[in-house]
């Protein structure tokens, strides 16, 4: 299989007033091209930084540190969107990698509509495109026949293709720079905006909205929350991308609607063949939708395994132990002693062992690097596979 | 639509406070003896003479509220009674030295409110840089500063160490014999407006030259109001998850700070806004004495003084509508930035 992101050593520290706070740790990933890769672990292990050091959404305090994340979509040559221009990552974000955050009340402006927020994206990754369908638009007008035209009206709108075209043609020129800055005068690309619009509904249309050229003029707060976050989703997947990054993207929502929305979720990352990045701390999710799952656990990670090897055999202890925490009928949930560690202070060695019952010395002074165990199953931790297999898995 | 309906609704229950405001001058009034009262009645010097003819005609020993309704009756007419201070008729006097303040107003809110805003998101956008900090510090010293003494202190180097290069007043004296000649028209009494449709430019360079240092004043203070509120919101806005969405779509940081963060900063800095707009219109009384400024602020300073019970109440009865007024409009534009206000929530 062809890797889409290769993650090669990232961290990120944020440096507050209280100390550094490491938030990624030396972390390692690769996403496979079509696959549906799980994050999990618990609150504040950096499942999320991850996600925003992918899109270098870290704002400052936060600093990435070091590493390179290669991103080789469609056949090109792969690219370090670490080291790219600022310019060239906002090319990138929303068009070939996009993003589903958690609380789709909170992701969506409040003043502007459902239809503006996402004909933003369109016209600003899709613009060309758009333009193209104006001026056919324009033809199809033209190509009706003479009598049944206004005169007046036919002057006016060949004006409007010329323009277009000279957009198309030579965004750079001085025609298309002065219509896009004026005020009164950009209103002659109403044409753009409503192709925009038109494919917007027909985004909402392909995340199962009903009645989508209604609901294409709604404010966000005239929606509930399972359909904000179907349109948050037609808004990620407006372009395309080859991946998407869904942040918790059903934590918010009830059941019934956390079922439909990764349902979708499924449905069109197979449609437009994009990998997902499914970031949750809900185990039964991941496992219900992902084909491989990396645990996290103080910024890096610690367990990664396709999803059946990794229910059925875990072997980091911090897996079994989060495995073992799931409330199941009839059994007492096993709560992980202790806390996560102090991000600015995290232990020596490795970061799980002071919650660790198999905790032996080297563990506290190494680091134990990510190593494969099995084919696909890697794990880092010091203590050896088959010491941990003697112990009975939880599933 | 929607909005065409938010407006009505606003527009009745503009009613009810109206007469709530009117009521409430009303009641003040009553705290006068009848022969105090009766000075709003009067429209004319001469009538000053027949007082006991006044309390009469307006029934002022009548019931309360027969007297309330006849008060009311006046209102409506325009009949406010007779400014003493000035020797006009309040309403006259309203509409004299309205224009005064209204140049200062039109002249000091752009400044005060654009410019807060401006500097309050350069402050929210670079937080903690070296902008956010100087117009921080800024913003602190001219909150800081009293009016009476700032004002004073820029008198004395504009007017006095320059010679007279930023004067106090209105106009030169020459300037206004030109502006009350009978060649020179004033249509809307505000000088440099008039100067202009009079093509009179000596007018419009010496009303501005006289308009410099209040406008200086009030913005400074309140300027530094604004910028505290705008950074503080906007800090906030860009916290917000929309702000990260926007990002996350590939918007250039400027527009992601100008369109989607700033939006919905600006709602409360409306409110905020809209009642120091209404504090300039209703006059500044402070800077308007220390330039001589004569305008609603300094004539409301003479007449408190002076204990002219018709044009304190007058005035009052003009602060109340145009405060509730400057609410309407704000509630309006409240409605025009938010969709929920117009909307009304949970309409599914």
């Amino acid at each position: 299989m062809e890797k889409l992101v290769q993650i090669k050593g990232v961290s990120v520290n944020f440096y507050t007033y209280e100390g550094v706070v490491r938030a990624l740790n030396n972390l390692s990933l690769d996403i496979y091209k079509g696959e549906t890769l799980g994050l999990v672990g618990e609150t504040g292990c950096g499942k999320t930084m991850t996600a925003f050091a992918i899109l270098r959404l870290i704002m400052p305090p936060g600093v990435i540190e070091t590493g390179t994340i290669l991103f080789t979509p469609n056949g090109s040559a792969p690219v370090d969107l670490l080291s790219l221009s600022e310019k060239d990552i906002r090319a990138i974000r929303g068009s070939k990698i996009s993003m589903v955050f958690q609380e789709p009340g909170n992701a969506l402006n409040p003043v502007y509509t459902i239809g503006d927020q996402i004909s933003e994206v369109i016209l600003l990754h899709r613009n060309n495109e758009m333009i193209v369908r104006a001026i056919k638009d324009i033809d199809c007008h033209l190509n009706q026949p003479a009598d049944e035209r206004n005169k007046l009206f036919d002057y006016f709108i060949r004006m409007q293709k010329y323009i277009l075209a000279a957009m198309l043609n030579s965004p750079g020129a001085l025609l298309p720079r002065i219509v896009q800055k004026v005020p009164l005068v950009k209103r002659l690309l109403w044409r753009i905006n409503n192709e925009a619009k038109k494919t917007a509904v027909a985004m909402l249309k392909e995340v199962d909205i009903p009645d989508a050229e209604r609901i294409v003029n709604y404010y966000p707060h005239q929606l509930s929350g399972g359909m904000k976050q179907r349109a948050v989703i037609a808004m990620a997947l407006a372009c395309s991308p080859k991946f998407l990054i869904a942040d918790e993207p059903t934590t918010a929502l009830d059941v019934t609607i956390q079922a439909q929305i990764l349902e979708l979720l499924q449905r069109l990352k197979d449609e437009f063949n994009s990998s997902v990045l499914y970031i949750t701390h809900d185990l039964g999710v991941a496992a219900a939708i992902c084909d491989r799952v990396g645990v996290m656990y103080g910024g890096s990670i610690v367990e990664l395994a396709e999803v059946n090897e990794l229910f059925v055999n875990p072997l980091h202890p911090y897996t079994r132990a989060l495995l073992a925490a799931v409330p199941k009928p009839g059994e007492e949930p096993m709560p992980i002693p202790g806390f996560i560690p102090d991000p600015t202070n995290p232990p020596a060695g490795c970061p799980f062992h002071p919650r660790c019952s198999l905790a032996q010395d080297i563990c506290r002074l190494e680091k134990p690097e990510l190593h494969e165990i099995y084919p696909g199953h890697f794990i880092g931790c010091h203590i050896d596979a088959g010491e941990n297999i003697d112990t009975p898995s939880q599933n | 639509m929607e909005f065409r309906s938010y407006l009505i609704r606003r527009l009745f229950l503009l009613i009810p406070v109206l007469l709530g405001v009117s009521i409430l001058i009303f009641g003040l009034l009553q705290l006068f003896p009848p022969y105090q009262r009766a000075m709003l009645y009067v429209t004319d010097p001469r009538q000053l003479s027949n007082i006991d003819e006044i309390i009469e005609l307006y029934g002022l020993n009548a019931p309360v509220w027969q007297q309330y309704f006849t008060w009311l009756g006046q209102v409506f007419q325009g009949n406010l009674g007779w400014s003493k201070v000035v020797g006009m008729s309040v309403t006259d006097a309203i509409f004299n030295f309205l224009p005064a303040t209204l140049e200062l107003a039109i002249f000091s809110t752009p400044i005060i409110i654009l410019g807060g805003i401006w500097l309050g998101t350069k402050a929210a956008a670079h937080k903690d840089g070296l902008i956010d900090h100087t117009t921080r510090a800024g913003a602190i010293v001219g909150w800081s500063l009293p009016t009476f003494w700032f004002g004073l202190v820029l008198l004395m180097i504009f007017y006095g160490y320059f010679r007279g290069l930023f004067p106090p007043e209105r106009l030169s004296t020459a300037m206004s014999v030109l502006v009350n000649s009978a060649s020179f028209t004033r249509y809307t009494h505000l000088n440099f407006i008039d100067g202009i449709l009079n093509w009179e430019w000596r007018v419009v360079f010496d009303s501005l030259r006289h308009l410099v240092l209040p406008v200086i004043t009030l913005s400074v203070v309140n300027i530094a109001f604004i910028m505290r509120l705008m950074r503080s919101s906007m800090l906030e806005s860009l916290g917000r998850g929309y702000v990260l969405t926007a990002r996350a779509k590939g918007l250039p940081e400027k527009q992601v700070i100008n369109k989607h963060a700033r939006r919905n900063a600006m709602i409360p800095v409306l409110t905020v806004s809209g009642y120091i707009f209404a504090a300039i219109v209703n006059g500044v009384v402070i800077t308007e004495s220390i330039f001589n400024y004569k305008g609603l602020g300094w004539w409301a300073w003479r007449t408190a003084i002076q204990l002219d019970v018709s044009s304190i109440l007058g005035f009052a009865l003009f602060s109340g509508v145009l405060f509730v007024l400057t609410n309407l409009v704000v509630d309006l534009l409240y409605a025009k930035f938010d969709p929920r206000v117009r909307l009304g929530g949970g309409v599914k």
